[in-house]
């Protein structure tokens, strides 16, 4: 076989090292996360079938994709910082908690005005993260954990470390009161009272990340800062900037699952949004984008998403509880992790 | 040298950080009390000094002044919900255990005679530690530490009671807050002992580690008194006195609603508080066993603990939908916020109106969800009486009079047509 | 042998900050009362001990250039291990901790295991290690673990060694354990080798060190550190508890704010075990000092972005000035007499 492959045309001189690629490996590299999700969704049928449930009953799908829903929505923004090759934004929690924060403080000002101020509060925070890390090089993970540490701080020490709801902050007003129901409802609308509207926001945030990050010539700068920051640099493209806005979009995508976590619990906290780091960083590294980026996609992502649900969603019906789902996971997790680094590093990419 | 700039830069910060913590720290509000307390510890040794009798005059100035203090405050002092905040407290005696604890443990866990332990303080009063003795010189003037588990809304209602009742019967107090950390609040307890106060109330993160904690106290010679959360029979040894809602007893008074609303048949799944703690215990295994004792028919299909995140329980109780179909007829919650947020949107999403939900309560969503029906019952646990009963059984011990070990707050089974009565919510 | 002049500018105070940290806080700590009272500052440095061994495990990682997520949880399950293995099996206690001890060994290997041979990034794969060893936690004891009515050990360990001085016996072997891995990794040759891998690990390799050996080592005396910690810190605070530090300040981001305000660099190939243990004994000052949770939150962050801001800023001029002209940059050296 690898006498066929390698038509070296001096004989002499056989190149002896194995030169051939699995061709497994290769499927999985182009494939990579759905066919692990094909291969959950297949193992859970069976093993809802033996339970004698539908895996595929309207009420599991529902289930499985409004659990993900919240994280999707970070993941969609998330997966741009990871690609940077800035690895993770530890921020996430606060600023899901800041963005909740701000939409309940400011509900008094109506519905519209106040989701506007929880997403710019996002993106504010996306700028501070996007200077530090674009234009002084700080360390990715070192100050945004540092950050969040500080946003913590801030919204414990401003707040009291009290829970805000939004009914008790609106004002005795009608306006203000149905500004409150709104925001309550947002997380509890079902379009055509069957697909709820947090799983329409996280698919419609999908689209768009799909879209700047194919179509955008911001997408296309991305690629080439992912793969190598300092060829991105010597071609002429305004690394700064391209970072920056990986943290804006990060940062922004973030404040928006904040916000419909905020509407979910009905409250605002600054524990909303624990844990949400390492979770959402899981889905993403699942989708097959790499830690030191330049690697992966939106719709691998989206896999990603699915497969961390659907796979709750099987742990759940094996009958697990929940603390002994999180040893599976991990060792999922590093198993599909370490397919992915292998896969890779065989096709000479990583 | 810009390095060299930088670097003052960086200290001139840390300067101001240490002003900042110097400043924050005298302008803390201890300070001003700690320093009453003081003055009050010294005024009657200085009387003392001068006659002979002043010290039993004084001490009984203050006690007078204390007890009308006392019974003004009990009177006048109201809930939000428009119930007495200081009532006295329910005690009951513990029946006789089955067994040793070892013996209990191997039952099944459907038994309720294994829970024993769980759910009595029973503990063995010839190992008690020695108690500081009542200084029956009034509550006036004295100086509380309250050190609770976490930032809570639920926390936040009950510190804000507890300074309210506080302050009416004279006595002054600082809130410590450890946000959920059990060795956040060994330290806590440790710097609490430190600043010598007349007692120390605690709501254990943890009914294990509590042994430790009040043990630590009363050997330094300060009461220690154990409020809200219960904690092991073996802890009750170092505890002055436990005052707290009785878990168990509520959460059996809301199964046996539960089971004759079910008319004895169908499938309960059980969502759980904090694995560990003692609501985890009363609020799961309580109706469990009340169930299993009464409506024999009564099959329990899980157990699961997915904490407090909305939307986990949601996911939870959808795959349980999903699992157990119509067989599930119930479900009890150790929480009525947002566990019972997230029960009842599943519930919602899948048509399963049919699903009874019962929850502990007593919170503005649960009222609300009450109200609206989703949430068929709750039981009643008042956190201002809670704060309240602490207050005073605080105050009757520094009053001397004899106090309880074990005293409960008193509760109710809340449902739509009632609802009315607790309402507007404490938190 | 030349003994070096110290000169107080602004480079020695940088590199000292950790101590001037210290200072300040105990100067901060002359304004409040009952500060430094004997049993105050034996509590102080007792409850502080735990992160301390965190900070060394976490500080021996990030010199060797890795990060080790896993410090926390190792920690945790240690003490669940150590008391469990006393009141289930009764072994006795130096017993447990020897087994506690092992585990984290274990942890440790295959942490090194995950990064050196599969090639995992380590701060994925001391991820994917973390929610393996939560699980695992929940799976040996879903509930807390104390040490039951027996309180020699317990007291032993809260007692001061020697009459006098405030220092809890669990502080005083924590500080032991600290010096020893200072004096390891300054003078032996493989606490050398861990310095020469974080710092440039293809010279390493090329200069004959087995790289993939000392990063293992790394991960192991990390992880086996804060599983004996995590062990005797079980013992002294009398229980364990699974869910320790999923609230509040997290003991991880403690750790990680004390080795930053101690000056190792993160990147690896710098740093002082020392240092972060003086900056966690400042911290640990720190948290007493404030009676709220979030203002000891919001300092603890406060200082910790001040010293990130400050490091990001020096390296950014430092680059700005060699990326432009390296030349130039060398001749104002030689100017001002550093080159």
């Amino acid at each position: 076989m690898s006498e066929q492959v390698n038509n070296n045309p001096n004989p002499a001189k056989v190149d002896t090292r194995k030169t051939e690629i699995n061709k497994g490996i290769i499927l999985f590299n182009k494939l990579g996360i759905w066919v692990i999700v094909v291969a959950l969704v297949v193992m859970g049928m069976i093993i809802a079938m033996v339970n004698g449930g539908s895996f595929f009953g309207a009420s599991n799908v529902q289930s499985i994709l409004e659990a993900v829903a919240l994280q999707g929505m970070v993941c969609s923004g998330l997966i741009y910082v990871v690609y940077a090759g800035n690895m993770n934004d530890m921020s996430i929690p606060l600023t899901m908690a800041m963005a909740g924060m701000m939409t309940v403080q400011s509900i008094n000002l109506g519905f519209p005005i106040a989701l506007a101020i929880g997403l710019l509060s996002g993106v504010c925070i996306g700028l501070i993260n996007g200077f530090m890390i674009g234009k002084l090089k700080a360390n990715p993970i070192i100050w945004t954990w540092g950050f969040n540490l500080l946003l913590s701080g801030i919204i414990r020490v401003v707040w009291g470390g009290k829970q805000l709801y939004a009914d008790s902050v609106a004002a005795d007003t009608e306006y203000a009161q149905n500004a409150a129901n709104t925001f309550y409802s947002i997380s509890r609308t079902y379009i055509g009272g069957v697909i709820s509207l947090m799983a329409i926001v996280m698919l419609v945030l999908f689209a768009i990340s799909w879209f700047i990050h194919s179509k955008t010539s911001f997408g296309q700068k991305l690629k080439l800062v992912g793969t190598s920051y300092e060829a991105a640099r010597f071609s002429g493209i305004n690394c700064t900037k391209v970072v920056t806005m990986s943290y804006v979009l990060c940062s922004t995508a973030a404040a928006v699952g904040g916000i419909f976590y905020a509407a979910l619990r009905k409250t605002a906290s600054y524990e909303n949004g624990t844990g949400y780091d390492f979770s959402c960083l899981t889905c993403v590294l699942l989708g097959g984008t790499l830690l030191g980026g330049g690697q992966g996609s939106v719709v691998g992502t989206l896999g990603g998403v699915l497969a961390y649900g659907i796979l709750n969603n099987i742990l759940s019906w094996i009958g697990l509880g929940t603390y002994t789902k999180y040893a599976v996971q991990g060792v999922v997790f590093l198993a599909i992790v370490w397919i992915n680094t292998y896969s890779e590093r065989k096709l000479g990419k990583g | 040298m810009k390095r060299k700039s930088l670097a003052i830069l960086l200290s001139a910060v840390m300067v101001v950080a240490g002003c900042l913590a110097g400043c924050g720290s005298s302008g803390d509000d201890s300070t001003p009390a700690q320093t009453q307390e003081q003055e009050q510890k010294s005024e009657p040794a200085a009387e003392g000094g001068d006659e002979a009798e002043a010290p039993a005059e004084g001490g009984g100035s203050n006690l007078d002044e204390s007890l009308a203090l006392f019974d003004e405050a009990v009177a006048t002092l109201m809930t939000t919900d428009g119930h007495p905040m200081l009532a006295p407290g329910v005690t009951f005696d513990v029946p006789a255990a089955e067994g040793t604890a070892e013996e209990l443990e191997a039952l099944d866990d459907s038994d309720s005679a294994k829970w024993h332990f769980y759910e009595y303080l029973d503990w063995d009063e010839s190992q008690d530690a020695e108690f500081p003795a009542s200084p029956a010189d009034g509550c006036k003037g004295k100086h509380v530490i309250m050190i609770v588990h976490g930032a809570h809304a639920w926390t936040t209602c009950f510190s804000e009671a507890f300074e309210q009742a506080c302050e009416a019967v004279g006595m002054t107090c600082d809130i410590y807050d450890p946000n959920w950390d059990q060795s956040t609040q060994d330290g806590y307890i440790d710097q609490a002992i430190n600043e010598q106060p007349d007692a120390i109330g605690v709501i254990p993160v943890s009914a294990d580690h509590a042994a430790q904690q009040f043990k630590k106290i009363t050997d330094a010679g300060i009461p220690a008194f154990c409020v809200n959360t219960t904690v092991n029979a073996d802890a009750m040894n170092y505890v002055m006195a436990f005052t707290g809602p009785n878990d168990w007893y509520q959460m059996r008074t809301l199964a046996d609603s539960l089971g004759e609303a079910m008319n004895g048949e169908g499938g309960v799944a059980y969502i759980t508080h904090n694995v560990g703690g003692s609501p985890y215990y009363a609020r799961c295994y309580g109706p469990l066993t009340e169930l299993a004792e009464k409506y024999p028919n009564i099959k329990t299909l899980d157990i699961q603990s997915p904490g407090f995140e909305a939307a986990a329980v949601k996911q939870v109780v959808a795959d349980w939908i999903t699992k157990h179909g119509d067989d599930l007829k119930a479900i009890v919650l150790a929480d009525d916020s947002d566990q019972a947020i997230g029960t009842v949107e599943a519930i919602k999403a899948a048509n399963r109106s049919d699903i009874l939900v019962v929850a502990a309560g007593i919170s503005k969503q649960g009222a609300e969800l009450v109200e609206s029906g989703d949430l068929y019952m709750m039981s009643y646990q008042s956190c201002q009486g809670d704060a309240g009963l602490a207050v005073r059984t605080m105050a009757e011990y520094f009053n001397g009079v004899d106090i309880s070990r074990v005293s409960y707050i008193g509760t109710d089974v809340i449902n739509k047509d009632n609802v009315a009565d607790f309402t507007p919510c404490q938190w | 042998m030349e003994r070096k002049k110290i000169k107080i500018n602004g480079s020695f105070l940088n590199n000292n900050r950790a101590y001037l940290f210290l200072l300040i806080v105990l100067f901060a700590g002359i304004f409040r009362n009952n500060f430094f009272t004997a049993f105050n500052i034996n509590s102080v440095t007792g409850n502080g001990s735990l992160v301390m061994w965190l900070g060394l495990g976490f500080t021996i990682c990030l010199i060797a250039g890795h990060m080790d997520l896993t410090v926390q949880y190792v920690s945790t399950l240690a003490a669940l291990l150590c008391l469990g293995l006393h009141s289930r099996q009764g072994l006795p206690w130096l017993v447990c901790i020897l087994i506690a001890t092992c585990m984290g060994v274990l942890v440790g290997l295959i942490n090194g295991f995950l990064v050196t041979k599969l090639k995992i990034h380590s701060f994925i794969a001391t991820l994917g290690m973390q929610f393996v060893l939560r699980g695992v936690m929940y799976m040996y004891s879903p509930e807390e673990q104390s040490i039951g009515r027996d309180y020699t050990a317990n007291e032993a360990l809260n007692g001061a060694l020697i009459p006098g001085v405030p220092f809890s016996l669990y502080f005083l072997i924590t500080t032991l354990v600290i010096v020893i891995v200072m004096i390891f990794m300054r003078n032996t040759r493989t606490g050398r080798n861990i310095y020469m891998v974080g710092g440039n690990l293809e010279t390493a390799w090329l200069a004959g060190v087995k790289s993939n050996q000392v990063t293992t080592v790394a991960f192991v005396l990390s992880s086996s550190c804060c599983a004996l910690g995590g062990a005797l810190n079980g013992i002294y605070s009398g229980a364990a508890n699974i869910s320790m530090g999923e609230k509040g300040i997290a003991p991880l981001m403690i750790a990680l704010t004390a080795t930053i305000i101690g000056g190792t660099d993160i990147a690896g190939g710098h740093g002082s075990v020392l240092n972060t243990y003086i900056s966690l004994v400042a911290v640990a000052f720190l948290r007493a000092l404030f009676k709220k949770t979030e203002m000891q939150v919001l300092v603890i962050a406060i200082i910790l972005i001040a010293c990130i801001c400050y490091e990001t800023i020096a390296q950014y001029r430092k680059s700005k000035v060699l990326g432009t002209r390296p030349n130039l940059h060398q001749e104002y050296l030689k100017e001002i007499g550093k080159g």
